[in-house]
């Protein structure tokens, strides 16, 4: 019992601690950076493998932020900050995109490197958040936001998105779904067991005990080695901003 | 006899030797001014091309306004006025090294800026404009842009402080006077351009 209280202790200042930090400009080493615990386990290392695999293969860096909220900077400042902090993109290429969701002001931007203001405009930019990912969001299904935000920001810098007709979500959907019910079957039994044995504890515990560890790379898995950081491009401050 | 000559030999090598660093140092230090210089160039015309592209997105938006809100005339005036204004400004490199004419552009864009922020707030009474995608794509835009402009301006005034205080920063100065390399204009913060106008939908 002691032992557990101490431990609860230990875990409450390391989620204190991420907190503080994620007023400052946070560096980014994973693709996905969740400080709030919004997302599951499953749902990150999901979307941290559909980025990889696009990253693999189109070497187009996009990385999520989600931060409880912004202290007294506008979310365009703080997006701006954390993308030319990070470089995301490719050096020269400047093909990074920056998703920065302040879950508890509602607000969020996509930040467009320089090499993707071409495809990835302004009003397409906006036309994602409007209609792709904010939908979710006043549902509180920041995982299916997140998931077809992004989809459509991969068709976008292909050159393939199309706002107005709006059925490319449900074309690829299926596919996300696959993946989340593979993941489900096999990832469940082996959380669930790794649960029971560190923490015996409550869910929203847990849930914050793999956010800071996906952060710090405590917890294992296939990401705590990628050691991902961002390839040095820049951004002009272009995208867009939303609120749900 | 002897002993004066060789004194007088040893001192013009000695004069000459100086005379070689500080050439040599000079024209280091005007490289280095002339690389500075480069850079506060390349950041302004990054903000002249955002600027050019806010000044040329404003037709459009203010035709969509209009097909929706002809009675704001006012504000539709103010805008185009606005335009207008920063349209008859003649922008150069000069105005770089040129208080006056600086204050003149940022204060003619500050003020197209703030036209084009009032323009948004009346938008609000406009349900059926404000649900068009095409008035969303261009508010979108405007957004963008404004932010752009927001980020070109920082970008500036940060390579002209390096350059300024290159120039400034004695012995230096003395290089930079010579060569004509003299002061270059801040952005002032100013109330209503550092401010992306913020629309919620």
């Amino acid at each position: 019992m002691k032992v557990r209280l101490l431990f609860n202790l230990i875990l409450t200042l390391l989620i204190l601690n991420v907190l503080v930090a994620s007023t400052e400009i946070p560096k980014l080493h994973q693709r996905v950076t969740d400080f709030t615990n919004t997302l599951t386990y499953q749902e990150w290392k999901m979307l941290e493998k559909i980025l990889k695999e696009f990253e693999d293969s189109t070497s187009v860096q996009i990385a999520v932020l989600i931060i409880r909220s912004l202290e007294r900077e506008s979310i365009e400042e703080f997006a701006y900050k954390v993308f030319s902090e990070n470089k995301i993109g490719q050096a020269g290429k400047n093909n990074g995109v920056l998703l920065v969701i302040a879950r508890d002001d509602r607000k969020m931007k996509i930040e467009v490197g320089y090499g993707l203001e071409g495809v990835l405009t302004d009003a397409i930019a906006s036309r994602i958040i409007r209609n792709e990912i904010i939908p979710h969001f006043r549902e509180d299904n920041y995982f299916a936001g997140l998931v077809n935000g992004i989809d459509a920001i991969m068709r976008a810098t292909a050159g393939e998105y199309r706002a107005d007709n709006g059925n490319g979500t449900t074309t690829i959907f299926p596919y996300f779904l696959f993946f989340l019910i593979l993941l489900s079957v096999i990832g469940i039994p082996i959380m669930a067991g790794r649960r029971r044995r560190i923490i015996g504890g409550g869910q929203s515990v847990y849930y914050s005990g793999w956010s800071f560890g996906g952060w710090h790379g405590y917890l294992g898995g296939g990401f705590r080695s990628s050691g991902w950081s961002g390839g040095g491009g820049f951004s002009g401050g272009g995208g867009a901003t939303g609120s749900w | 006899m002897a002993s004066g000559a060789r004194l007088i030999l040893i001192l013009g090598g000695l004069l000459l030797i100086f005379v070689f660093f500080s050439i040599v140092w000079g024209i280091s230090i005007y490289n280095e001014i002339v690389g500075l210089d480069e850079g506060v160039r390349a950041a302004w015309s990054q903000v002249e091309n955002q600027y050019q592209r806010r000044y040329d997105l404003i037709p459009n938006l203010v035709e969509t306004v209009k097909g929706y809100a002809k009675q704001e005339r006012e504000v539709l005036i103010g805008v185009t006025e606005a335009r207008a204004s920063v349209g008859q400004l003649k922008v150069t490199q000069d105005i770089l090294r040129d208080p006056k004419a600086f204050a003149q552009f940022q204060q003619a864009q500050d003020g197209l800026g703030a036209a084009l922020s009032r323009l948004l707030v009346i938008v609000e009474k406009y349900p059926e404009l404000k649900s068009n995608e095409n008035f969303r794509d261009l508010q979108a835009q405007l957004e963008g842009t404004e932010n752009r402009i927001a980020v070109a301006r920082m970008q500036y005034n940060e390579k002209v402080q390096l350059y300024n205080t290159r120039i400034r920063r004695f012995p230096a100065s003395i290089i930079a006077s010579i060569t004509g390399f003299n002061e270059v204009q801040y952005f002032k913060a100013a109330q209503g351009s550092e401010q992306a106008p913020r629309i919620q939908f």
